[in-house]
């Protein structure tokens, strides 16, 4: 989908605002209606307007030092903010849902400054990607902690969220991969180890290995980020990544859940 | 533009994005800006197949809370048996990251977290939060990884090496990041008793870097006359409102004079409040390879102050 934004439209939209309508609690209103339906029908002008209107607004240092970047570089500045509203829709998009079912029922006093903070938040990350390409950064640091595999380097724009890795065809392959060879290789109480991890870090209710003591479960977790230390040798940081995001809900369909370690074993407390 | 006005414009940036105040007033030069500019730039949104966030996660999910009208950002790493989460410090600016650090993947961008700048919240505190952002799963394995190391080498009394830092933003962000965090780290703790070893550590690197090595403000009179009278080979040296000990293991150690024991009040080393709550009757300051503690005391500018009843 692309949007087209011409600065010449803009500015008389915006020249006819009234002083009321460039106010905060409007200019988000008008922003939160748009992406409350975003899923459903396209964005109009307006809403992409009041975007627009919004994004330079929020990090107003970071805000000063981009236009600066745009000055010295001779860079359209209108067009840095037109790309940041299109990020800041890539990166919003993925968490509106969940966003919409956390802030349903809040009064006004309530949403207006949660959703500042988290369109704060956003807006960091797009400027920082903006600053970095402004300035074509390079910046070296280890970006693949336990590997510290020289390959993962900071692109800006490139590779930057979650749903930038799981899109790439590369990492999915990779993912499959590392899938089957779980599903193949591993035994039933290592896959239900795996489940049991995945549902307490994501919170979902789960009956895998509760009969186990809690020094068992961290036991078993450690020897878990252990056996992930080796696969990260044949396997890259985005490969796990997108295994997890794309393959862990489908495995733990597969693997029956079972309360202790071992399948079908009677006693509780089980040892390691 | 030079590499040192960027460098100072973009610490200016992340000062400003920790304030808890917002101002939305319209920029006019802002305006004028767009109209001397032309042209039309487009949106391209890519129709990918959305992989949304799980709404139940808490671990792995970064957070935001107000502290004294700071914002402080973090992500919960463990739940303890007590019921407490054991939670890191995040931040979007990844810029100023170290080896230390690991770099998490969110739906919104890239967060350097710091593994030895954690703390505990309760749980309440998690749930009054702003939720920002979800990291992945993998992620959080890896936090749990470097936790665990961070609390052994903490056990162990090893110390973190800054030695990397060359580059004076990344020490003055890392400080920053440690006093934002300072209340949090000291609340749980025995009242007794207060580590200071990273904060000092770091100050102590600010100094070699001679980035601020002005900064400490010059003993006053009666400081000066303290420092004069007092023997520098002693193991215990008295300044005005606390004594430093030398102890045999050779770290250094500030107790608080009596009458400050248990009042709300900061503790400020070179110029940077390092602690903000109620005086612990003593605080570890490390090992400090200095020759002896009048030195401390006069290249540290170790001040307490008491809040006013």
């Amino acid at each position: 989908m692309a949007l087209s934004c011409d600065q010449k439209k803009y500015l008389s939209w915006f020249n006819h605002l009234s002083q009321e309508e460039r106010s905060w609690g409007k200019v988000l209103a008008k922003v939160w209606q748009g992406l409350k339906h975003f899923s459903e029908k396209e964005l109009s002008d307006k809403d992409i307007f009041y975007l627009i209107l919004l994004i330079p607004r929020l990090q107003k240092k970071q805000e000063n030092l981009i236009r600066d970047l745009c000055r010295k570089s001779y860079i359209n500045y209108w067009e840095t903010i037109v790309s940041r509203a299109g990020l800041f829709l890539s990166k919003i998009c993925p968490q509106l849902k969940v966003l919409i079912r956390k802030l349903e029922g809040k009064s006004e006093d309530q949403l207006y400054p949660y959703l500042t903070r988290v369109f704060q938040n956003i807006v960091i990350q797009c400027n920082n990607d903006m600053i970095a390409e402004l300035r074509k950064d390079k910046y070296a640091y280890d970006d693949n902690y336990m590997s510290s595999s020289p390959k993962d380097e900071y692109h800006p724009l490139k590779n930057n969220t979650i749903n930038d890795i799981i899109h790439n065809k590369e990492n999915q392959e990779g993912a499959n991969k590392l899938y089957n060879e779980i599903q193949n290789e591993w035994s039933l109480s290592k896959r239900n180890l795996l489940c049991e991890y995945y549902e307490t870090v994501n919170g979902i209710k789960t009956d895998r290995l509760k009969e186990e003591s809690k020094n068992n479960i961290y036991k078993h977790h450690q020897r878990l980020r252990e056996t992930f230390n080796e696969l990260l040798q044949r396997y890259s940081k985005r490969e796990i990544i997108t295994f997890f995001k794309l393959y862990m809900t489908e495995l733990c369909q597969n693997t029956p859940s079972s309360p202790t370690y071992l399948y079908n074993k009677s006693t509780k407390r089980g040892t390691l | 533009m030079k590499n040192e006005d960027f460098e100072k414009a973009l610490f200016e940036s992340y000062l400003d994005s920790i304030e808890d105040k917002f101002d939305f007033e319209v920029d006019t030069i802002e305006i004028e800006d767009l109209t001397n500019e032309s042209g039309e730039a487009k949106i391209i949104i890519k129709d990918k197949d959305i992989i949304e966030p799980l709404d139940t996660q808490v671990l792995g999910t970064i957070r935001q809370l107000s502290h004294k009208g700071k914002l402080i950002n973090y992500v919960p790493v463990e739940l303890q048996e007590n019921g407490l989460y054991l939670v890191m410090k995040a931040s979007s600016f990844v810029h100023y990251a170290l080896n230390i650090d690991i770099i998490a993947l969110g739906y919104s961008g890239k967060y350097l977290i710091d593994p030895y700048n954690n703390f505990l919240l309760y749980p309440e505190e998690i749930e009054n939060s702003v939720l920002l952002d979800y990291l992945d799963t993998f992620s959080v394995l890896q936090l749990q990884e470097a936790l665990k190391n961070s609390l052994t080498e903490k056990q162990e009394g090893k110390r973190i090496m800054y030695s990397d830092i060359t580059e004076s933003w990344k020490l003055e962000f890392r400080i920053k990041e440690y006093q934002l965090t300072s209340y949090f780290r000291f609340r749980n703790l025995n009242v007794n008793s207060v580590d200071l070893t990273t904060i000092v550590d770091l100050l102590m690197k600010k100094e070699e870097l001679s980035i601020n090595k002005y900064a400490a403000a010059r003993p006053t009179l009666t400081e000066a006359f303290d420092l004069m009278k007092q023997p520098k080979s002693s193991n215990i040296f008295y300044a005005l409102n606390h004594t430093l000990v030398r102890e045999s293991d050779a770290r250094v150690l500030i107790y608080p004079d009596d009458e400050y024991i248990g009042k709300a009040g900061k503790i400020y080393i070179c110029s940077e409040c390092v602690f903000d709550g109620y005086i612990p009757k003593k605080l570890c300051l490390g090992v400090i390879a200095f020759k002896d503690l009048i030195s401390i005391q006069e290249v540290l500018n170790i001040r307490i102050e008491i809040e006013e009843e």
